[in-house]
C-alpha cells in the first residue's frame, strides 16, 4: 500500500480495529516511512490530549437539584398551591395586583361615556331598521285612537323616505343615527350594537302578533307606548327624529304625544337634544327635526324673514324657497324641498326646525349666500371633530346643520350680520 | 434507603413503577459521564451544569417510553448529546462561546509545579478550542470515542448512524484536530 492508503487506516490503526494482518502491514510501513510515522504521532498525540482531558466534576448540590425537580415533575402542585403558595410572597403581589386593576377599571370606566358616544355614531343601519319597523307596526297597534287614512299614508310616506335614506347612507359611508335611537334601545333594553338589531326588531311588533314571553311582554309595552307617537308625530317629509320613548304611564303619554306633535315639538327628551344637537340653539328644543341627526360639519341657525304677503285672499305666501327657485349648492333636490317644508313649517307653527342638508365641500359659501336670501344667519359654526374625520374629508361633502327660526315679530331687531361661535 | 448496588434496569423498572427515590441512584451513577460529556461540547461550565440538569429532568419524564432495548447510559447521552447540541446551536446564535480559565478545569495529575500548572491549563484550553471548532457530529463522536472510551458500536447507536459511518468520521474529526493542533506540536517538538 502506498502512503496515501496507509493513512486512511491509520485512525483504525491507533484504536486497534484492525485485523492482524492489516495492523502488521501498517506497522511496517510506518517503520519505514518517516511522513506516515510523523501522521501516526500526530493523530496519537491528538487522541491522548482529547481523552486526556480532566474530568470536571458537577456543581455542588447537582444530585439534590435534579431530584428536587424530578419530584416537583412527579408531584405537580396544586392549582391553589401554585396560586399562593409561598404566602409571604404572592398574597401581597396578588392584593397589589387587585388595587391596580381596581384603579384601572375606575379609571376607564370613568372614560366610558366618550367610549360609547363613539360607538353609538356607529350603528345606522340597526337604527334604521328599526325605525323602519316601527313605522310599519305603528298603524296596527294603535287602530281606533287615531284616525287611520292619515295614520297609515304618513307611515307610508316616512317608511319610503326612510328607505331612500337608507339607501343613500349606505352609497356613501357608515353615519351615526339619531341620537332619539340611544333613548329608544334604553327603554327597550336592547343593545346599541348591530347584532342586536333582531331583538330590537322583535321589540316593536305587535302585541296581537306575538304570544310574548316575558321580555316581550316588557318590549311589547314598550312599543304600545310608543305607537301612537310614532305614528302621530310623523310629518309629511323627511325622516322624523320623534320617535323617543319616554317612560310615561299610557294614558298621559298619548295626550303628550299629541300635544306634542299638533305643537310641532320633538318628543326627544331635553338631554338626548342636547346630546343629538349639543351646540344648537335654545329654540331647538322645542323644534321639530328634519332630515336624520347626523355629526354636521356645519351648523348654521337663520331666522327667517318676514314673510312676503301678497296676496291677503289667499293667505300667506312664501317667498320661492330652494326647491322651487333653482338652486346649484344643494346635491339633493330631496332636501331643498325638505328645507323648504320646514321653512314653512316655522313660519306657520312659529316653531324652529332643524333640517340636515348634504352640498358639495366647495358649495358651501354658495349655500350659505342662497340662505341669506331666505333668511337672516344668526348663528354659524362648524365642528372641529368632523373635519378631523378621515372618511368625511375623503367624502368631499359637508353635512349642515340648518336651524330654521320662525320669523320675528315686526320691529324686533334682527341682526344682519353672522355670528360666529 | 437507596440500593446504590442494583442495575441501571432495576431502578428503571422501579422508577417507572412510581418509586421517584429509584431515580436519585441513576443520576448518582451517571452525573459525572453526562455533565462532562455536555461540558466539553459545550465548553461552558454554567451552561452545561443547567443542560445536565434538564438532561436528568427530560430522561425522568419519558422514562416510561425506554423500553431496555439498549442500555440506560446509551438512552441517557443519547437524551444528554441531545439537548447539548439544541443549547450549542443557540449558544454559537447568541454569543461567543469561551473557555472558562477560573480554575474550573482540573488537573489531573494534581500537579505541584505552578509552570506545569500553567503549561496544562494551556493545553486543555487548546484541546477544547479545537474541540469547539469541530464540526458538531464530529466533536460528538471524538468526545464520545476518546473521551469517553465508548466502543464504535453504542456511538453508533447513540448517533444513529451506521459503524462505519462512525469510523469515518472519527477519522475526519481527528485530522481536523491534528490541523488545529499543528502549531502546538510543532512548538513542543522544538522545545522538546
Amino acid at each position: 500500500m502506498n502512503c496515501e492508503a496507509i493513512q486512511r487506516y491509520l485512525s483504525d490503526f491507533l484504536d486497534k480495529n484492525l485485523d492482524v494482518e492489516r495492523a502488521q502491514e501498517i506497522k511496517d510501513h510506518l517503520t519505514a516511512c518517516s511522513l506516515c510515522s510523523e501522521e501516526m504521532a500526530s493523530l496519537a498525540e491528538c487522541q491522548r490530549l482529547v481523552s486526556g482531558l480532566p474530568a470536571v466534576e458537577p456543581p455542588a448540590g447537582f444530585t439534590n437539584r435534579v431530584m428536587a425537580e424530578v419530584r416537583e415533575a412527579a408531584n405537580p402542585p396544586r392549582l391553589w398551591e401554585r396560586l399562593f403558595l409561598p404566602l409571604r410572597i404572592k398574597i401581597p403581589l396578588q392584593a397589589t395586583a387587585v388595587v391596580l386593576i381596581a384603579v384601572l377599571a375606575a379609571y376607564i370606566y370613568q372614560k366610558e361615556p366618550l367610549q360609547r358616544e363613539a360607538v353609538l355614531t356607529l350603528q345606522p343601519e340597526s337604527s334604521f331598521k328599526k325605525q323602519e319597523e316601527t313605522h310599519n307596526l305603528a298603524p296596527s297597534a294603535a287602530q281606533g285612537r287615531t284616525a287611520p287614512s292619515k295614520s297609515k299614508q304618513v307611515a307610508e310616506e316616512t317608511k319610503a323616505r326612510t328607505q331612500e335614506f337608507k339607501d343613500s347612507a349606505q352609497l356613501k359611508e357608515p353615519q351615526s343615527p339619531p341620537k332619539a335611537e340611544e333613548q329608544n334601545k334604553g327603554i327597550a333594553g336592547s343593545q346599541p350594537d348591530a347584532p342586536a338589531t333582531p331583538r330590537a326588531q322583535n321589540q316593536v311588533r305587535s302585541p296581537a302578533t306575538l304570544s310574548p314571553t316575558p321580555l316581550q311582554e316588557k318590549s311589547s309595552a314598550a312599543t304600545e307606548a310608543a305607537s301612537p307617537r310614532l305614528e302621530q308625530s310623523s310629518p309629511p317629509v323627511g325622516v322624523q327624529a320623534k320617535g323617543a320613548l319616554a317612560p310615561v304611564p299610557q294614558p298621559e303619554k298619548e295626550n303628550a304625544s299629541k300635544d306634542a306633535v299638533a305643537a310641532g315639538k320633538s318628543l326627544l327628551s331635553p338631554e338626548a337634544q342636547e346630546r343629538s344637537a349639543p351646540s344648537s340653539l335654545d329654540a331647538l328644543r322645542s323644534g321639530t327635526v328634519v332630515g336624520v341627526a347626523l355629526p354636521a360639519d356645519h351648523e348654521l341657525a337663520i331666522r327667517l324673514k318676514e314673510p312676503v304677503r301678497d296676496d291677503k285672499a289667499t293667505g300667506d305666501r312664501l317667498a320661492p324657497g330652494l326647491a322651487q327657485a333653482e338652486r346649484r349648492s344643494l346635491t339633493s333636490q330631496e332636501e331643498a324641498k325638505n328645507l323648504d317644508q320646514a321653512r314653512e313649517r316655522a313660519t306657520q307653527t312659529g316653531q324652529s326646525q332643524t333640517v340636515w342638508v348634504t352640498i358639495a365641500r366647495n358649495q358651501y359659501e354658495l349655500f350659505k349666500k342662497e340662505l341669506a336670501d331666505l333668511a337672516n344667519i344668526e348663528a354659524e359654526s362648524s365642528t372641529p371633530d368632523r373635519h378631523d374625520d378621515a372618511v368625511a374629508k375623503s367624502s368631499n361633502q359637508l353635512r349642515i346643520k340648518v336651524t330654521i327660526l320662525p320669523p320675528l315679530a315686526s320691529g324686533n331687531p334682527v341682526p344682519s350680520q353672522p355670528s360666529s361661535r | 434507603m437507596l440500593a446504590e448496588g442494583i442495575a441501571d434496569a432495576e431502578c428503571v423498572r422501579r422508577v417507572q413503577q412510581g418509586d421517584t427515590d429509584s431515580f436519585e441512584v441513576l443520576v448518582r451513577r451517571h452525573q459525572k459521564a453526562i455533565f462532562n460529556l455536555v461540558y466539553r461540547l459545550l465548553g461552558n461550565y454554567d451552561e452545561a451544569a443547567e443542560v445536565a440538569q434538564e438532561v436528568f429532568l427530560s430522561a425522568f419524564k419519558s422514562i416510561h417510553q425506554f423500553r431496555g432495548e439498549a442500555n440506560f447510559s446509551t438512552w441517557l447521552y443519547r437524551i444528554g448529546l441531545n439537548h447539548a447540541s439544541t443549547r450549542r446551536k443557540s449558544l454559537n446564535s447568541a454569543q461567543q462561546r469561551h473557555i472558562p480559565l477560573d480554575g474550573t478545569e482540573v488537573i489531573a495529575d494534581g500537579a505541584v509545579d505552578p509552570a506545569k500548572n500553567v503549561e496544562h491549563k494551556e493545553i486543555q484550553q487548546r484541546v477544547q478550542q479545537a474541540l469547539n471548532s469541530l464540526d458538531p457530529e464530529d466533536a460528538r463522536i471524538v468526545l464520545l470515542r476518546d473521551l469517553q472510551d465508548i466502543p464504535y458500536e453504542d456511538v453508533a447507536e447513540m448517533l444513529d448512524i451506521p459503524v462505519g459511518t462512525v469510523k469515518s468520521r472519527l477519522h475526519r474529526a481527528r485530522q481536523a484536530l491534528k490541523t488545529s493542533l499543528a502549531p502546538y506540536f510543532h512548538a513542543n517538538r522544538k522545545a522538546s
